[in-house]
């Protein structure tokens, strides 16, 4: 009798619970949902309004093919997107290795004392320097300081600069989240610390290192002020020399001190022009510079899945 | 603190014969601890452990948590040289040279002395690879010598049958015990003079467990095993010797047989029983 | 029983245990055999042997006692594994109980004053022959898990009991014909008294190996020396 009658007393509260539970869940999931609409659709707004915007050069071959001019329906971007290419070539050679090996280091071999500590705090911080203390830096470093000139080398280097810390902070997270469990299992066999780098840790943690590069380099890519202020021209109706060449040694480096122009400031000088049409250009190239963000993600998925494959 | 000495062991007639009869003779000594103390930090987690191991047969570290049992075991390989701030006095001399290990190189000590974990842990690669990864990091590059050796490892760890054919594949693609019998090949492969085993069926289900308990007992004719376990009657099962410890003190140290059935201590008696204080 | 444990070395202390059991069995019949013949050839070396011998039954004994003991601890026996060990532990004690009345035999054969007559030498050998085919028929039965043969041990004992019960009366009779012979005839009562319980030990025996192999107790009551007197 005393059992029926708590339970009934019972019962009606713990439905209650449950009901005010599945409440929350909903009202949660609600807010969730809307909040993902609104960002989505002002992502989607923008991309559409460049696309319809730049609609009418981006259908144009010609376009991809042609040097700046000043008329609007002639002018390319040809030189912006090989000096793109040719600057992330450059980024991407000094940052990775740079980085990844001061990931390394902080995380694996440097010893834990104020010096370390020092160097970490620094690291942070300059992942929150503005980019255009960067470009300040390179002009008086780079530029007066070693004579490098306003090349591609100069512009490769700065935006190296700028995006190391992104690379040595998303590298010790991926070597910190490698199990102890695996090193232990390397050192358990008689491995040393750079067998157990080498062998172990970095394969297991390539994903998440590739994943922090990819970030960097996205980054880099649509950067403009740091390119600006180390005094990147304009208007290059020439292209840089080709790095492959037919005679041996069959690669050459004279591309490295050639001038160039890069899709941010190609974008943001059509952008500044009075008429229209060159606006047009602007949106096309957004269009553009958009996909080679994503093209650049889409092969680090793609390496990504074949690196973990050629585990298996 | 109850130790017999190997002489005391010597077991009559009537005794079973499963039960093992170690001699005098030092070759029948894999290693000695002596006054093995243990420090992590300020913290003092073994207080003068002194244990022999016998040659070639199962030794199990029993005990409740935090007596021990994996500070002393992982001593054998120089585990705790991987991080800061630990400290070690005493011995443990490895036979016939009777080397103090705590005095080598611990790179040199883990060639000598493989380790199993408590979690599976192969390394990302192919079944081969984690195998031969003990011989890669020797440098061996004999091509004949590898798959030899690996074959032998996977033989060992009773894995060779359900693994032959697909060698090149994840090791990651294998079940939780086939996992763990991988890295106990991964362990055998570069023939260690002992193998340590902590815990290493704690994450596995009771089919794998007594696959894994086979095979320790069919390679104990081969290797020097030492276990860890919380399981008491796993020890019971398979091991050879059984040392008994409590608040990082050897209490008791006997031939498996005699520890559970007349243990000497009180403190032994009141574990193996199920009377925790 | 025919297939094997995952853990190898369990089947091994299984093993053991079962060979020592077996050998205890054969220990003990011989041991009965020698007794009875000691007996009936008034051979005094040979009763000396038998006395002398038991020790080895005791130490096979202490052996299994040890053994099971040991693997109860080692194992975790469950089901059929686990009513083998408690009756081997069991069947040893009744084995060493059987030995213990072959040596009292011997025992008492050395006591005797007169050489005993062909007649008593006959039924006294027929009861050593039964226990002994009862012996290995219960330790056959044993080794291949066989109940029906355990069953069969375990009804053979009434016809012991018969020729106990004969024997008896023989005996009472030759010691009411002439007095000198109440020396020799208590010694040999007491001896036909001693082969009747080493049968019953051997019934009690085939009980266990009932109980092991079908988990069930032999259910019917068996025939008893008093209703068939």
């Amino acid at each position: 009798m005393v059992n029926a009658e708590m339970s009934q007393a019972t019962l009606p509260n713990l439905t209650g619970i449950v009901d005010a539970n599945r409440r929350t869940d909903l009202v949660m999931a609600g807010i969730g949902i809307s909040v993902l609409i609104v960002a989505m659709s002002l992502l989607a707004a923008v991309v559409i309004d460049l696309i319809v915007g730049g609609w009418p050069r981006l259908i144009n071959p010609d376009f991809y093919l042609n040097f700046p001019s000043r008329h609007p329906l002639q002018a390319g971007i040809v030189s912006a997107w090989v000096g793109t290419i040719l600057v992330m070539l450059v980024t991407a050679g000094i940052a990775i290795p740079l980085g990844v090996g001061a990931g390394v280091y902080l995380e694996e071999y440097a010893a834990r004392n104020w010096i370390t500590d020092f160097i970490e705090i620094n690291v942070s911080n300059l992942a929150g320097v503005p980019s255009i203390i960067y470009g300040l830096l390179a002009l008086g470093l780079f530029i007066h300081g070693f004579g490098l000139g306003e090349t591609i080398l100069t512009a490769g280097l700065v935006l190296a600069l700028l995006i190391l810390p992104v690379i040595i902070v998303s590298t010790r997270e991926a070597i910190r989240g490698i199990p102890l469990d695996l090193r232990e299992a390397a050192y358990g066999l008689g491995a040393d610390k750079w067998q157990t780098v080498r062998l172990y840790v970095l394969p297991a943690a390539r994903s998440g290192i590739l994943t922090g590069t990819i970030v960097g380099l996205a980054r880099a890519i649509g950067e403009a002020a740091p390119v600006i202020t180390i005094g990147a021209l304009t208007f290059i109706a020439f292209l840089p020399p080709s790095p492959i060449q037919s005679s041996p040694p069959f690669i050459n480096f004279e591309w490295l001190e050639s001038p160039f122009t890069i899709m941010p400031i190609q974008m943001f000088n059509w952008v500044s022009r009075p008429q229209a049409e060159f606006h047009i250009n602007a949106a096309a190239a957004g269009v553009i510079l958009m996909l080679m963000t994503l093209a650049m993600n889409g092969i680090a998925i793609w390496l990504r899945y074949h690196l973990r494959r050629q585990i298996r | 603190m109850t130790q017999k000495s190997f002489h005391d062991q010597h077991v009559t007639q009537l005794s079973p014969k499963t039960e093992p009869t170690p001699n005098t003779q030092r070759e029948s000594l894999a290693a000695e601890v002596r006054k093995l103390s243990f420090w992590y930090g300020e913290t003092q987690a073994l207080k003068e452990i002194t244990l022999s191991i016998a040659y070639r047969k199962v030794t199990a570290l029993i005990g409740p948590s935090g007596c021990g049992k994996s500070t002393l075991l992982r001593s054998f390989n120089r585990m705790h040289d991987l991080y800061a701030g630990n400290r070690y006095s005493g011995e443990i001399c490895l036979f016939p040279e009777n080397h103090n290990l705590i005095d080598l190189d611990p790179f040199m000590v883990r060639l000598r002395i493989g380790m199993v974990f408590q979690k599976p842990n192969p390394f990302p690669k192919s079944i081969f690879e984690n195998v031969a990864a003990g011989l890669r990091i020797q440098g061996v590059q004999n091509k004949k010598l590898l798959s030899d050796r690996v074959e032998q490892a996977l033989r060992d760890a009773a894995l060779w049958e359900e693994v032959k054919d697909r060698l090149s594949q994840s090791a990651y693609g294998l079940s939780g015990g086939q996992q763990q019998r991988l890295c106990i090949a991964r362990a055998l492969a570069p023939q260690p003079e002992i193998l340590l085993l902590d815990e290493p069926t704690s994450a596995l289900d009771p089919i794998a467990t007594a696959k894994v308990e086979d095979l320790i007992t069919e390679i104990r004719h081969r290797f020097t095993v030492i276990i860890v376990t919380h399981n008491m009657q796993q020890a019971a099962r398979i091991s050879d010797f059984t040392a008994y410890m409590h608040l990082g003190k050897l209490i008791e140290f006997a031939p498996t047989g005699e520890l559970f059935t007349t243990p000497q201590e009180t403190l032994t008696r009141d574990y193996i029983t199920g009377r925790f204080g | 029983m025919n297939n094997q444990h995952t853990l190898r070395i369990f089947d091994e202390d299984l093993n053991t245990l079962r060979q020592e059991i077996v050998a205890l069995s054969n220990h003990v019949s011989e041991q009965l055999h020698r007794a009875l013949t000691a007996l009936v050839e008034n051979n005094a070396d040979l009763a000396e042997q038998v006395i002398a011998n038991d020790r080895i039954a005791d130490a096979l004994q202490e052996k299994i006692n040890t053994h099971t003991t040991r693997t109860l601890a080692r194992q975790q026996a469950m089901a059929d594994d686990l009513r083998a060990i408690l009756a081997a532990s069991r069947i040893a004690i009744h084995l060493e109980r059987i030995g213990d009345y072959a040596k009292n035999t011997a025992k008492r054969s050395r006591h005797l004053a007169r050489p005993i007559s062909a007649e008593f030498a006959e039924e006294f050998l027929w009861m050593g022959k039964r226990i002994q085919s009862m012996l290995s028929q219960v330790t056959e039965s044993y080794i291949h898990h066989n109940a029906p043969l355990a069953n069969v041990a375990w009804t053979d004992d009434a016809e012991l009991d018969t020729v106990y019960a004969n024997l008896f009366e023989h005996l009472l009779r030759m010691m009411s014909q002439e007095s000198r012979n109440i020396g020799d005839g208590t010694q040999l009562l007491f001896i036909a008294k001693g082969l009747e319980r080493a049968g019953d030990h051997v019934t009690d025996i085939a009980e266990e190996i009932y109980l092991m192999v079908t988990g069930l107790p032999l259910q019917s009551p068996r025939p008893k020396v008093s209703e068939l007197l």
